[in-house]
């Protein structure tokens, strides 16, 4: 490699800064350099920068390097996280520019630079990792890459970041995990999430440019599981695969379970991830598991914490999963549920909603009759009395001033109708409280025949 | 409560003939759709418990992959297979099955299929998905006296079931 052209000389150094030249430093620096302003626009980058990406900095000076669908791969893999844009310092993979997908992937650390009222600029550092894998074992159908790519960007970690210290924790566990290759154990309840966990994972490792498989090992029946991944042409010895979940290890037999785990201690190659709603050494003094899946493939436990204790999550994720408005008396009374079965119930009660409100934002009334009641919104009716002689009244009540209104109020036909005396009739309309009707004036029978 | 609900999306209705005794047997509500379009509404509306997807392997027309993994992203607790009925090499089958898996399918099938095969993939996705859901199967009706079914064998043993649409091609 050349050496680095001479730095600029008289620029970098500042009035009242002891004579020290920023641009001259980063100048003889190996480590790729840049620095963008605070509308995200290349203000610097140092000749290890340029050497990197093949581009000189006069060239891409005032480039705008963020993510969206017009951005060049370069302005792309630059562009400042949110987390660094509001400030804190965070780390990025993305592709190595002008591939949509790595290996070689670029490891980019953004530095925020604070001003008086906002944020001055970035500071950002590249490191490459991973190796270019070869042609063949990047081959994947064409019509499936583009697919593959808005997945990649759907499962990133800002699709599990939230508001809450619990969420915040969780996003900071899946780096950790995306960042080694040992095996994970997910532990979550129902439907907290678990394998949506597992894909952002492989979408943020150096894995994600092969194919995650989730197998539901409680769906599938274990000979369907055992052919899928040992059978002809199994995916257990595919290059294509990078990351294989398994739903609840536990729920397949034994002897299947101590072949996957000879098969992933034996095949470094593939990443095992599980998901369970218990630890593994719970599962394992259960006699679900056999013990490998303890000592050897649950190296990294990580916990999806359900949604109760992320409920300032509940509007962001609302908004992601309906990309309609929520009013803010319906997200009132979202948290006041405790969320049992977790995303999973919220996501139903969230579409039901948004199928009750055709348009417009998705409002209390729309919400589902139980959560408005357990808000204190709607009362419940009070339950009926079964009392067996009130109710017998009610029904003799009712069939006698049926009968007066068939028999036009005569009293003897009544009785006739009821198949009881007329004398009984006139005591249960006295006990019943039933007025007596007044009596129809008898007929006027023409005699003149 | 909702009923266990299959929605089958194909072109010709070959697989729904293929699974229409166990959805009989099942009680299972089945919805069919040839279009893509139609299909992802019914999953957006009507959250089926589990969908079964034919699939076209070819680049020009994606629009069962791309129902894949629309549904999958939109709804990951609904298992969605896929059926092709295009025979491939090995390499090729690897390839398409990884790539299956990878947008989100729970089990990818490709010829020679079977139908004890494929009903146990799909009652097996379903009584997870229902589980999963609390959603109670209207099957319980049998009395204790009545013998009991007996049990689906586990593997594909009648050749006669045997569905390869690639060699009935060539025998044309």
């Amino acid at each position: 490699m050349s050496s680095p052209p001479p730095p600029p000389s008289g620029k970098g150094r500042p009035r009242g800064s002891g004579g020290f030249a920023w641009r001259a430093f980063f100048h003889h620096s190996t480590t790729p350099v840049f620095v963008l302003g605070k509308s995200r626009r290349l203000r610097y980058a140092n000749p290890a920068w340029e050497v990197l990406t093949g581009v000189k900095l006069a060239e891409a000076l005032g480039m705008v390097c963020s993510q969206r669908r017009h951005s060049t791969p370069l302005a792309a893999a630059l562009a400042p996280t949110p987390e660094s844009l509001a400030g804190r310092p965070d780390r990025a993979r993305r592709p190595a520019p002008p591939g949509r997908n790595g290996p070689p992937w670029w490891d980019v650390t953004f530095a925020p630079l604070a001003g008086a009222d906002s944020l001055f600029g970035i500071v950002g550092f590249v490191a490459v990792v991973g190796e270019p894998v070869p042609a063949a074992a990047r081959k994947i159908p064409p019509g499936v890459a583009s697919l593959r790519d808005r997945r990649t960007a759907h499962f990133s970690t800002e699709l599990l970041a939230g508001e809450s210290l619990a969420s915040t924790r969780l996003v900071a566990q899946v780096r950790l995990a995306a960042g080694m290759f040992a095996p994970v154990w997910i532990v979550g309840e129902p439907g907290s999430g678990k394998e949506t966990v597992a894909r952002v994972i492989h979408h943020t490792s150096a894995l994600r440019d092969r194919a995650f498989v989730g197998i539901d090992c409680t769906g599938l029946q274990p000979y369907l599981i055992e052919s899928l991944l040992f059978g002809h042409g199994g995916l257990g010895v595919s290059d294509r695969v990078g990351t294989v979940y398994l739903k609840e290890p536990g729920a397949m037999p034994r002897d299947l379970q101590q072949r996957l785990a000879d098969h992933f201690t034996e095949h470094a190659g593939t990443r095992l991830v599980c998901g369970s709603e218990r630890a593994a050494p719970d599962s394992v003094a259960a006699g679900g598991l056999v013990p490998v899946f303890q000592t050897a493939l649950s190296v990294f436990e990580l916990r999806v914490p359900p949604l109760r204790d992320r409920l300032d999550d509940i509007p962001r994720i609302a908004t992601r999963l309906l990309n309609r408005a929520i009013d803010p008396a319906a997200l009132a009374v979202l948290r006041v549920h405790t969320w049992p079965s977790n995303l999973r119930e919220l996501a139903e009660v969230l579409y039901e909603s948004a199928a009750a409100s055709a348009t417009g934002a998705i409002l209390r009334e729309h919400l589902p009759h139980e959560l408005r009641v357990k808000a204190g919104l709607t009362r419940t009716p009070s339950p009926k009395s079964l009392n067996l002689d009130a109710i017998l009244e009610a029904v003799e009540k009712r069939v006698i001033q049926l009968a007066l209104k068939k028999a036009n109020n005569n009293q003897t036909e009544a009785a006739e109708l009821l198949g009881v005396f007329r004398t009984k009739l006139w005591r249960r309309l006295d006990v019943l409280g039933i007025p007596a009707p007044p009596q129809p004036k008898p007929r006027k029978t023409d005699d003149k025949e | 409560m909702r009923a266990p609900q299959l929605v089958i999306v194909e072109t010709d209705g070959w697989i729904a003939r293929l699974l229409s005794e166990l959805s009989a047997e099942s009680k299972w509500l089945v919805r069919a759709s040839r279009s893509g379009d139609n299909a992802m509404s019914l999953v957006r509306d009507r959250r089926p418990s589990v969908i079964v997807v034919q699939v076209e392997l070819a680049d020009d027309k994606p629009a069962a992959l791309t129902l894949i993994s629309d549904a999958t992203r939109l709804c990951p607790d609904v298992p969605v297979v896929a059926v092709s009925d295009v025979k491939l090499n090995d390499g090729d089958r690897i390839s398409w099955t990884a790539a299956l898996f990878d947008l989100g399918v729970r089990y990818a099938m490709f010829p020679p299929l079977t139908r004890p095969v494929l009903e146990d993939v799909v009652s097996g996705l379903m009584g997870a998905a229902t589980r999963r859901a609390g959603i109670v199967a209207p099957v319980a009706t049998s009395t204790p006296d009545k013998p009991k079914p007996k049990p689906r064998p586990n593997r594909a043993a009648p050749t006669d079931d045997v569905i390869d649409l690639a060699d009935d091609e060539l025998h044309e």
